[in-house]
C-alpha cells in the first residue's frame, strides 16, 4: 500500500513538474512584448540615431524589437503597418511620413488594439496614437529666428529652404522663424523652395537659386541635411563666406561645421530623448497605464557660435 | 444618317467628358498651396483679449521676486525649477514668472537694463518672441488644442499684444536712472544655466519715479 502511495506521489511530482515548465516557457514567451520601430526614413542620419535608439531602448527594456523603414513612403509605410499587425506586434513606436496621410495606419493599429507612440512628428489627430512624443520646432526656429535677425543685423535679402509640404514640422518650423523676421521689413525673402529635407535636393535648388539671387545674406533650412545641402552649393560658388546659413536639427556634421565657424546656428533636437521616452510609454502601457498625455513637447535649443562647445550632437 | 448619328453621339460624349475632366482637375501655384499650410482659422487674438486682464496679468501677481529667484537657483537649481518653474513637456527650458523694482542703467536699442538689487537684468524691449509669457503663465495646455499651430498662434497674439500695448509707452518715456517696477516671464535652461544679465519678457512694466 506505501509502495503505491510513493509511486503515486512522484508521478504527481514529475507532472507537476513538467507542467510547471511548460507553464513557465509560454509566460516567458508571453511575456516577451514585440515592439515595431517604423521609421519614415532611415536615409537621413537624424532618423536612423532616432530608430536606432527606440529600438535599443525597447530591447533594454526586455522586448523584441524590429526597424521598419518607410522610405517617404506613405504606401509603404501602410505595409509595414499590416505587417506588424499580422506578426503580433504589441505595440508600435513610429516616426510618420505624413500628417495626414499615416492618419490611417495609426487608425488601423488602433482599431486592432496595438498603441501607437508617435516620435518626433505629428499626425494631425488627436484620438488615434495613444501619445505623441514631439520636438517643439516652433520654439527652437524662433530662437533661431532671432539669432537670425541679430546676425544680419535686421536687414539684408535671404532664402528659406523647406522641408517635406505634407509634414507640420515643415510649417511649425517656418512658422516659427517668420514669427520673428516678418517683423523686420528690411529682411526681404527671395526665395523660398522645398528640397523635401533632402541634402541632394537642397543642393540643387540652391543651386538654381544662386543664379537668379546672387547677392543673398542667409540661407535658413528646415532641417540640417539640407543645410549641408545649402552649404555645399555656395562652396561651389564661392559663396560660402558670405552667406550665413541656418539649420535645425542637431546632427553632427553641422555641429562640426558650427564649431569650424562655417554654418551660424542649428535647433538642436534630442531625438535619443525622444525614442526612450517613446519606448518607456510602451513599457508603462504594457503595465496597464492608459492615460497618456496626447501632446508630449520635447525643447528645442538652439546651438550657435557662442554656445556651440556646450553642446554634442544630437543631444544626450 | 446612322453616320450622322454616330457623329453626334461621339459629340455629345466628348463633351459629356469634357466637363468631367474639366471639373475633376484644377491647378493651383505652389506658393498657394503654402500659404494655405500656414493658415490658422482659431482667432487667437480675441482669446489672448479674453484672458489678458482677468486671467494672464493675474497669474503674474503671484510671480517671484526676480533677485530672490536668481539667488535660490545659485544655491539649488534642480529644486528651485521643480518647485517654481513651468514648461509644457519633457527637456531642459523652464519658464519663471517674475517681478521687481530697479533702477535704469542704461537704455539700449533692443532692450533696458535695470539694476535688480544686486543683480543686472535686463527687460526685452525689442526680440519679444517665444513662449516665455505664455508658458510661465501655466494657463494654457497644449492638449487643450487638436492643432499645435493654433497654440502656437497664442504666443504670437500675447507677444503682438506686449509689443504693441506694453512697450511703446515704457520706451517713449524710459531714461537713465528712472525707477521702474515690471512683472514678466523668464527662461531658462536648466542643463545650461547663464544667471548673468537674465532677460524678461514684461507683461507689466511702468516707470514709478
Amino acid at each position: 500500500m506505501n509502495m503505491i502511495n510513493y509511486r503515486l506521489f512522484y508521478v504527481a511530482l514529475i507532472a507537476v513538474m513538467i507542467f510547471s515548465c511548460t507553464n513557465s516557457t509560454d509566460q516567458q514567451r508571453d511575456s516577451q512584448k514585440k515592439v515595431a520601430v517604423i521609421i519614415s526614413t532611415l536615409n537621413n542620419p537624424w532618423f536612423v540615431v532616432l530608430g536606432e535608439t527606440a529600438a535599443n531602448s525597447a530591447k533594454e527594456l526586455g522586448f523584441e524589437a524590429t526597424i521598419f523603414d518607410s522610405q517617404n513612403n506613405t504606401s509603404l509605410e501602410t505595409d509595414h503597418f499590416e505587417n506588424a499587425i499580422a506578426s503580433g506586434y504589441d505595440a508600435i513606436l513610429f516616426n510618420p511620413t505624413d500628417a495626414d496621410g499615416s492618419i490611417a495606419n495609426v487608425r488601423m493599429a488602433k482599431n486592432a488594439g496595438v498603441p501607437v507612440f508617435c516620435m518626433d512628428r505629428e499626425i494631425n489627430a488627436t484620438d488615434a496614437a495613444t501619445s505623441q512624443i514631439l520636438s517643439d520646432s516652433y520654439a527652437g526656429c524662433v530662437a533661431i529666428g532671432k539669432y537670425f535677425v541679430e546676425k544680419l543685423n535686421k536687414k539684408g535679402k535671404y532664402v528659406e529652404i523647406l522641408g517635406m509640404v505634407g509634414d507640420n514640422n515643415t510649417w511649425s518650423r517656418s512658422k516659427g522663424f517668420h514669427s520673428v523676421v516678418d517683423h523686420y521689413t528690411d529682411l526681404k525673402m527671395v526665395a523660398q523652395q522645398s528640397a523635401d529635407f533632402d541634402r541632394n535636393k537642397a543642393m540643387e535648388v540652391m543651386e538654381s537659386i544662386l543664379q537668379v539671387h546672387p547677392d543673398i545674406n542667409g540661407v535658413f533650412c528646415g532641417n540640417d541635411a539640407m543645410a549641408m545641402g545649402v552649404y555645399q552649393a555656395l562652396v561651389s560658388v564661392g559663396k560660402a563666406d558670405r552667406v550665413m546659413v541656418f539649420g535645425f536639427d542637431g546632427a553632427d556634421d553641422v555641429i562640426n561645421s558650427i564649431q569650424q565657424k562655417k554654418m551660424m546656428a542649428t535647433g538642436m533636437q534630442f531625438p535619443k530623448l525622444i525614442a526612450r521616452t517613446a519606448a518607456n510609454y510602451a513599457q508603462e502601457y504594457f503595465n496597464g497605464k492608459r492615460d497618456f498625455a496626447q501632446k508630449v513637447p520635447v525643447t528645442v535649443e538652439m546651438v550657435n557660435r557662442e554656445n556651440v562647445n556646450e553642446y554634442v550632437a544630437f543631444g544626450e | 444618317m446612322s453616320v450622322m448619328k454616330k457623329g453626334i453621339k461621339y459629340i455629345i460624349g466628348s463633351i459629356i467628358a469634357g466637363i468631367v475632366i474639366f471639373n475633376s482637375l484644377y491647378f493651383r501655384p505652389l506658393d498657394e498651396k503654402l500659404r494655405d499650410g500656414s493658415k490658422v482659422s482659431f482667432d487667437a487674438k480675441s482669446f489672448v483679449d479674453s484672458i489678458w486682464t482677468t486671467e494672464l496679468l493675474v497669474v503674474y501677481d503671484s510671480a517671484t521676486e526676480i533677485a530672490t529667484l536668481i539667488d535660490e537657483l545659485k544655491i539649488n537649481s534642480q529644486s528651485t525649477f521643480e518647485q517654481k518653474a513651468q514648461s509644457l513637456g519633457i527637456g531642459n527650458i523652464g519658464y519663471f514668472k517674475v517681478k521687481g523694482e530697479g533702477t535704469v542703467l542704461s537704455v539700449n536699442e533692443n532692450n533696458v537694463l535695470l539694476q535688480v538689487a544686486n543683480k543686472t537684468i535686463e527687460i526685452e524691449t525689442e526680440f519679444i518672441f517665444g513662449n516665455a509669457v505664455r508658458d510661465a503663465s501655466g494657463l494654457i495646455k497644449v492638449s487643450d488644442y487638436d492643432e499645435t499651430s493654433d497654440f502656437n498662434s497664442i504666443s504670437e497674439s500675447i507677444n503682438d499684444k506686449i509689443r504693441k500695448e506694453v512697450v511703446p509707452d515704457f520706451r517713449a518715456k524710459v531714461k537713465k536712472n528712472d525707477k521702474v517696477s515690471f512683472k514678466g516671464a523668464l527662461e531658462l535652461n536648466k542643463a545650461h544655466l547663464h544667471l548673468i544679465q537674465p532677460e524678461v519678457v514684461p507683461v507689466f512694466i511702468q516707470i514709478i519715479q
